[in-house]
């Protein structure tokens, strides 16, 4: 639909209007620039938060990922303190030995004492 | 679809089914920047006060930005004027509700000499004579201030939107929440008014 036909009163009013909006004074396009801006900012804040969600929610579905296809740990693989007590437990086993070793030598050692001291009143007679 | 089921539904998808290119923030500067001057006149004319035609236009721009910012620019002008219409009716709202209280609460008071008592009366009225009265054409000016802020508020927003801002009988329409035959009727009237007060100002 064409605008209705202008008349001259009709024409002056909207152009004393257009004229008014160049005398608005410094203070109150200074606030409407601030409105503006205030605005504008709303959406970059808006666009950050969104981009954040999304963000957060990736990083969390990539972790999920990543746990599901991380192979399981070995059953045979002890745990670490029964490692430790293991590991304690065959020390001593082998000191035991040690030891059972160490007492059999001595045994033989005696053994082979008394049969030198035999051997020598064997060759005195 | 209706048209203003067109304009106030989510993003409009295109052929390919995918919402269309997200507007940059820069037309949106623009476009704000292009009609600030115009809001802060039609809701100062709405409310005689200059603060609080700064108030709706920053309420309106918030909430355009808000909830149509994402649409098209080219249905960004109806949707910005009806986000300020709905301000400016709040505004209203508001008022009347504030008026009756006062009214009611200045007739408990009985003796209208005790009003000089009233703190609120001595504030500085805030009200300053507008742009129209600052122009050069000074009479003139200050005729058409009068002559608008005379006018029933939907038929002055009808005569602003149409007339001033361009807007068709459609997206004044949808700016002003009604049908186009009520755009019609509230502008034929508003001209009519307008007319017998301003055309001896010629």
């Amino acid at each position: 639909m064409n605008p209705p036909a202008r008349e001259p009163w009709l024409e002056r009013s909207l152009a004393l209007l257009d004229d008014s909006l160049a005398a608005v004074d410094a203070a109150t396009l200074s606030r409407l620039n601030q409105a503006r801006q205030r605005a504008l900012a709303q959406r970059t804040r808006r666009r950050w938060l969104g981009a954040g969600a999304l963000g957060a929610t990736a990083a969390l579905l990539l972790a999920l990922a990543v746990q599901r296809h991380l192979p399981a740990p070995s059953p045979a693989a002890p745990p670490v303190a029964e490692a430790v007590a293991s590991a304690s437990t065959d020390a001593a086993t082998a000191s035991g030995l040690d030891a059972a070793w160490s007492d059999i030598d001595e045994a033989e050692l005696a053994d082979d004492l008394a049969f030198y001291s035999w051997l020598a009143t064997q060759s005195e007679l | 679809m209706h048209a203003i089921d067109q304009f106030m539904s989510p993003l409009p998808l295109d052929e390919a089914g995918s919402a269309p290119a997200q507007a940059r923030a820069g037309d949106l500067e623009v476009f704000l920047r292009g009609v600030e001057r115009r809001a802060w006149r039609i809701a100062e004319l709405a409310t005689r006060e200059r603060e609080d035609a700064l108030e709706i236009v920053q309420e309106a721009m918030l909430g355009f930005v808000r909830r149509y910012g994402a649409h098209p620019p080219a249905q960004w002008p109806p949707l910005f004027w009806r986000v300020l219409d709905s301000r400016v009716h709040d505004w209203h709202r508001r008022h009347v509700v504030r008026s009756r209280w006062s009214a009611w609460l200045g007739r408990l008071g009985g003796d209208e000499d005790d009003a000089s008592a009233d703190p609120l009366l001595s504030i500085a009225d805030g009200r300053e004579p507008g742009p129209l009265a600052r122009l050069a054409d000074r009479e003139a000016g200050q005729a058409l201030d009068a002559a608008l802020r005379a006018l029933p508020l939907r038929q002055r927003q009808a005569f602003l939107l149409r007339m001033w801002e361009g807007l068709d009988v459609a997206q004044t329409a949808i700016a002003m929440r009604c049908s186009q035959g009520s755009v019609k009727t509230h502008l034929s009237r508003a001209l009519a008014r307008l007319r017998g007060q301003l055309e001896p100002h010629r």
